[in-house]
C-alpha cells in the first residue's frame, strides 16, 4: 500500500522545483520540464504533494493579522530544550532546571505585560510616551485608563522617567503600596518583605497598604513595607548603576551582593550563611556574572564553587 | 466518542494498566512535579492511540519514554514560543491585543509553524514567511535580508525540503 520513501535526491530536486516555481520568474519551457518530473514517477508526485502541505500550517487563521516580523520573533525564541541538553545537564540537573522554568514560566502573564528575563535589561516606551527600564527577572503589568496610568511592579526593579500629564497621574503600585506621580524620574525596588522606593528627579507620595503616607523628594530613599515606612534616607546615587550595566554598592552585606546577582545567572547560586554577613565595597560587571564571583573571591575569605554551570555555592575559605 | 471504538483500545488498555504509574514516576522524576507527569503521561497514552499501527510495538517503555520526552520539550517549546510571542505583542503596542482564547490558537498555530521551520536558518526563516506571508519576490527579500537573489532561492529550496522533512514525520 505505502510507498518506497522517496529517496534524499528526489526530496533535493523536488525542493529546487518548488523554490524556482515559487519565484514567479518561470519560463514555459521549465513548467513543462516540471511536469514531466512530476509525472514520471509517483514519488515525486508524492514529495510535491507533501511540501505543498507544509504551506496549509502558514495559512492558519490565527496567524492572519499577526506580521511576519512578530512571527519571526517568536520562531526565534531561544530554545529551552537546547540550552539545557547542550547545557549537558544530567537527569538531577533536568528536575533542577524544569524546577526553575515552572517559576519563571509559571503563571501565565496576563495583557498589558512587561518583563525581562535572567540576564536581561530592557527598556520600553509606554503609551503615554513615558520611559520605563526593567531590570533583570522583572515584570510589570501596565493598567492604563483614562484617569490613571497604573503600573504594577510584581518582580523585580523599574526605573521610570514619566512623561507629564496632569489629568493622569502616574501610580506604580507593589504589594506594599501605592507611589503617585505627576511627572517625575524614580525607581522602585520590590523585594520580599519591603519595596524601595529611589526619587531621582520631583516628589512622589507614598501610600502604604496600611495607610501610612510619606512624601518622598529628589535625593531621598524610601523604605516601605504593608503596614509602615520603615526608613527615610538620602540616595547613595548609585542606584541606578544597573541601568548601566554595573553593580555598585558601598559597605553592603554579600548576601545583598548575591541577591542583585541572582537576575542575572541562571542555575543555583547558593550562599553558605556564614559568608553572607561579610562586608563589601565596589563596581562589579552585571552582564559576566562569573566574572564578578570571580572578583568577590579576590576580595572577600570566600570559595567559589562550580558544581556545573547551573549550581555554584559559596563558601568559606 | 463512546460509539466507534478503536480497534486497538484492548491493547493500548492492557499497556496502560501495566505501564501507566511506571510513566508517572519515571517522568516526574524529570519534572520535579507529579502532577505535570500525570498530564503528561495521559497525553502520551492519546499519542499511542492515536498511532496508525499500535501491535507493532515491539518495546512499549522504549516508545512511551520517547513520546513523554517529546511532548515535555513540547511543552518548553511552547512556553518558549509564548513568551516570545507576548514580547512581541509588548514590542508593538499597534497590535490588536488578542483575548486569552485568541492567544491560545495563535500559539498552538505558533507552535505548527515552529515545528515546521525547526532547523532551518534564522535567514531561510525570513525568507520564506516574507514570501508566503508577505507576497515580497525574491529580489525584495534579498535587498532585505542583504543577499543576492539566487541565494534567497537557495533559502527557499532549503525551506521547502525541511516542509517535506515535517509532513513526512506525521
Amino acid at each position: 500500500m505505502s510507498l518506497p520513501r522517496p529517496d534524499e535526491a528526489v526530496v533535493d530536486e523536488a525542493a529546487q522545483w518548488m523554490a524556482l516555481l515559487q519565484s514567479g520568474d518561470v519560463s514555459a519551457q521549465e513548467r513543462e520540464a516540471f511536469e514531466a518530473w512530476r509525472g514520471a514517477d509517483a514519488r515525486h508526485r508524492l514529495v510535491i504533494e507533501q511540501m505543498s502541505g507544509g504551506l496549509n500550517v502558514l495559512r492558519s487563521n490565527a496567524l492572519r493579522g499577526l506580521p511576519s516580523q512578530s512571527l519571526l520573533h517568536s520562531l526565534n525564541a531561544p530554545s529551552s530544550r537546547r540550552r539545557f541538553v547542550t547545557g549537558s545537564l544530567s537527569l538531577l540537573g533536568l528536575a533542577v532546571a524544569a524546577g526553575l522554568l515552572g517559576r519563571r514560566y509559571g503563571l501565565l502573564p496576563e495583557t498589558g505585560a512587561l518583563y525581562t528575563g535572567t540576564g536581561e535589561r530592557r527598556d520600553f516606551t509606554l503609551d503615554d510616551g513615558s520611559a520605563l527600564t526593567l531590570n533583570a527577572r522583572s515584570r510589570v503589568i501596565s493598567r492604563f485608563d483614562a484617569n490613571q496610568r497604573l503600573l504594577e511592579l510584581r518582580d523585580g526593579e523599574l526605573l521610570v522617567d514619566v512623561a507629564k500629564d496632569p489629568a493622569r497621574p502616574f501610580v506604580v503600585e507593589t504589594e506594599h503600596g501605592r507611589m503617585r506621580a505627576l511627572g517625575t524620574r524614580f525607581l522602585v525596588q520590590r523585594g520580599d518583605d519591603s519595596t524601595r522606593l529611589v526619587m531621582l528627579h520631583s516628589q512622589v507620595e507614598v501610600v502604604t497598604r496600611g495607610g501610612a503616607r510619606q512624601v518622598v523628594e529628589a535625593g531621598e530613599s524610601l523604605l516601605f513595607d504593608e503596614q509602615n515606612i520603615l526608613a527615610l534616607e538620602r540616595t547613595k546615587g548609585h542606584e541606578i548603576a544597573w541601568t548601566q550595566g554595573r553593580l555598585e554598592v558601598r559597605d553592603r552585606p554579600l548576601s545583598e551582593v548575591i541577591d542583585s546577582l541572582r537576575g542575572y545567572r541562571r542555575g543555583i547560586l547558593r550562599l553558605s550563611p556564614d559568608v553572607a554577613g561579610l562586608r563589601l565595597s565596589g563596581i562589579y560587571p552585571l552582564d559576566d556574572s562569573d566574572r564578578t564571583l570571580q572578583l568577590l573571591e579576590h576580595s572577600l575569605p570566600i570559595r567559589v564553587i562550580y558544581h556545573s554551570t547551573y549550581w555554584v555555592s559559596i563558601e568559606h575559605l | 466518542m463512546g460509539g466507534h471504538q478503536n480497534p486497538h483500545y484492548p491493547l493500548i488498555g492492557q499497556m496502560f494498566q501495566k505501564d501507566y504509574q511506571w510513566l508517572c514516576t519515571s517522568v516526574s522524576r524529570t519534572l520535579g512535579c507529579y502532577h505535570s507527569a500525570q498530564d503528561i503521561a495521559s497525553e502520551t497514552f492519546l499519542r499511542v492511540l492515536a498511532l496508525p499501527d499500535p501491535l507493532a510495538i515491539r518495546e512499549p517503555r522504549a516508545l512511551l519514554t520517547t513520546i513523554a520526552r517529546r511532548l515535555v520539550y513540547e511543552g518548553w517549546r511552547r512556553q518558549d514560543l509564548e513568551r516570545a510571542y507576548l514580547e512581541s505583542l509588548a514590542l508593538a503596542p499597534a497590535l490588536v491585543h488578542p483575548s486569552p482564547e485568541e492567544r491560545v490558537l495563535v500559539i498552538e498555530a505558533l507552535l505548527a509553524v515552529d515545528r515546521l521551520l525547526n532547523g532551518l536558518s534564522a535567514k531561510a526563516k525570513s525568507a520564506f514567511l516574507y514570501h508566503q506571508l508577505d507576497g515580497l519576490t525574491y529580489s525584495e527579500i534579498g535587498e532585505r535580508l542583504g543577499v543576492s537573489t539566487s541565494r534567497v532561492q537557495q533559502y527557499m529550496a532549503d525551506a521547502f525540503k525541511r516542509c517535506y522533512q515535517a509532513m513526512a514525520q506525521i
